[in-house]
């Protein structure tokens, strides 16, 4: 009896907008897990043990394993769709190059052999132009009306923050070889996606979509701070696989793989 | 709480419909799922279903209520996916008179389902009779000479893609009111130029200013 009256009273509810809110557990999650890891690496005394490198290599390939899994399962629900089916599959494809990268990176350095430059530079950069293609794929399709300041911002930002790190790095070294063109191409990269996912978090900002977006800016902020500080230590040879310069990236693909949860659920 | 609703999306047709936004209606459809497959055009179904109460095709004929939930989904991306899905529908061209309005076909599918009805013999016959008048059922299947079997399955048809429109009553001997029903298009072009076949249609002057679609694309 009791129970037919309380189904009676719990009419369900159509809202009149939809709305979409951010788990906030999800990023103390994250951090626990990242920063969890991070300390027990920082258990062992010497950086170069093999140990160390192993479980800084295997935390990297995992956390972007599995945003390269979550990718994959969003472009296969799109299968076949020119702008989600196709964008997707590219992102995925993305993550898949930097496990494969690091597996690479992972493999020469356990053979002695020198990891970067190497060809794992050029399967872990292999991300930035899938990434994009991602990015302005969804972006061009749905044609949005920007403001020139946002405009002006998404063009300087890549600029300012390459130029700044191109010049103290030549400042450094005093020689444009390589390892040069090698942390510039990282820069140029990180910071042009990231210019192109605050264009579409922007284009999104008013509806459900919105909020997957956001989320998705978010990673790719941790993930280009990451490497842009990576570039900064590899100049003043400060970078061991013990630095917490890593959290940045482990909690980037995280944070990513939630966007792409955020993004099932919505639409 | 939401509720989740199951429906089977029904095309109604009524007065204040115009056959112009019945046809492109399905090109909306084709073009959603196209770019953003099908489950997100299902959801964008759902949510105007549980929202305004009317299947995706009748949202489209009341603009607002599409645009609406497409913001609800897409935010400021709403109006560029809506410019996207109509330039790839029609295309207008400009004419020396004014009043009169040939719209460009762009879309594959909806040509198909053009062809495909003047291709129908007995369905040409039919658009035939009303083109300059409209007729009640019974007159358009006796003007065209087609068998009643068949032709009021095919009057149906043709209604139900938007070619055939609702234009006014009769009255029958016994006092009855009977929906008279009129041709969409006023005139149809058809070039086929190397392997590209242009449809171009000149729609009537009602079903032009009642297609909230068409108001969008040339206010």
């Amino acid at each position: 009896m009791f129970r037919l009256h309380k189904k009676i009273n719990e009419e369900p509810v159509v809202p009149d907008k939809l709305k979409e809110k951010i788990d906030y557990k999800i990023f103390c999650v994250i951090t626990v897990i990242v920063v969890a890891f991070q300390f027990y690496l920082n258990t062992f005394k010497s950086p170069d043990d093999q140990t160390v490198d192993f479980l800084a290599s295997l935390i990297y390939s995992l956390t972007a394993l599995i945003a390269a899994i979550a990718a994959f399962v969003i472009s296969r629900r799109y299968w076949n769709s020119e702008v989600f089916g196709k964008s997707y599959l590219a992102l995925a494809v993305g993550m898949m190059m930097n496990v494969l990268g690091e597996g690479i990176y992972y493999v020469l350095e356990q053979q002695s052999q020198v990891p970067s430059p190497s060809i794992s530079d050029w399967a872990s950069l292999s991300f930035y132009p899938l990434a994009f293609y991602h990015l302005t794929k969804n972006i061009s399709f749905f044609k949005p009306t920007i403001r020139k300041s946002l405009k002006l911002f998404v063009i300087l930002m890549p600029i300012v923050i390459t130029s700044v790190y191109a010049f103290i790095q030549f400042g450094e070294e005093q020689a444009a070889d390589t390892t040069f063109f090698l942390g510039l191409a990282y820069i140029v990269g990180g910071t042009v996606i990231l210019s192109a996912s605050i264009l579409g978090a922007a284009v999104f900002r008013q509806g459900v979509l919105g909020v997957p977006w956001l989320i998705l800016t978010l990673g790719i902020v941790l993930s280009t701070v990451g490497d842009v500080l990576y570039s900064y230590l590899d100049v003043y040879n400060l970078y061991t696989v013990q630095h917490p310069v890593n959290l940045l990236w482990s909690s980037g693909f995280l944070v990513i793989a939630y966007a792409l949860y955020k993004h099932k659920k919505v639409i | 709480m939401l509720h989740t609703t199951h429906f089977i999306p029904i095309l109604r047709i009524s007065y204040d419909m115009s056959g112009l936004d019945t046809l492109i209606s399905k090109s909306i459809e084709r073009t959603i799922k196209d770019n953003l497959g099908s489950q997100t055009f299902e959801k964008i179904e759902q949510r105007i279903f549980e929202k305004h109460g009317m299947p995706l095709s009748q949202a489209v004929q009341d603009f607002k209520k599409f645009d609406s939930v497409l913001k609800e989904f897409f935010g400021t991306g709403a109006a560029g996916i809506e410019k996207q899905i109509l330039d790839k529908i029609v295309v207008m061209k400009e004419t020396k008179n004014k009043e009169k309005n040939w719209i460009t076909i762009e879309d594959q599918a909806l040509i198909k389902l053009i062809l495909e009805s003047l291709g129908d013999e007995d369905k040409k016959n039919i658009l035939n009779a009303v083109i300059d008048e409209p007729r009640i059922i019974s007159d358009i299947l006796e003007l065209s000479n087609v068998p009643q079997t068949s032709g009021y399955r095919k009057v149906n048809n043709l209604i139900q893609v938007g070619m055939l429109i609702p234009h006014g009553y009769a009255l029958t001997h016994d006092g009855k009111k009977v929906t008279k029903y009129k041709s969409v298009f006023e005139n149809i072009s058809i070039e086929i130029e190397k392997n590209r076949v242009t449809v171009k249609v000149l729609p009537t002057n009602e079903s032009f200013a009642k297609s909230t679609v068409m108001q969008l694309v040339c206010p």
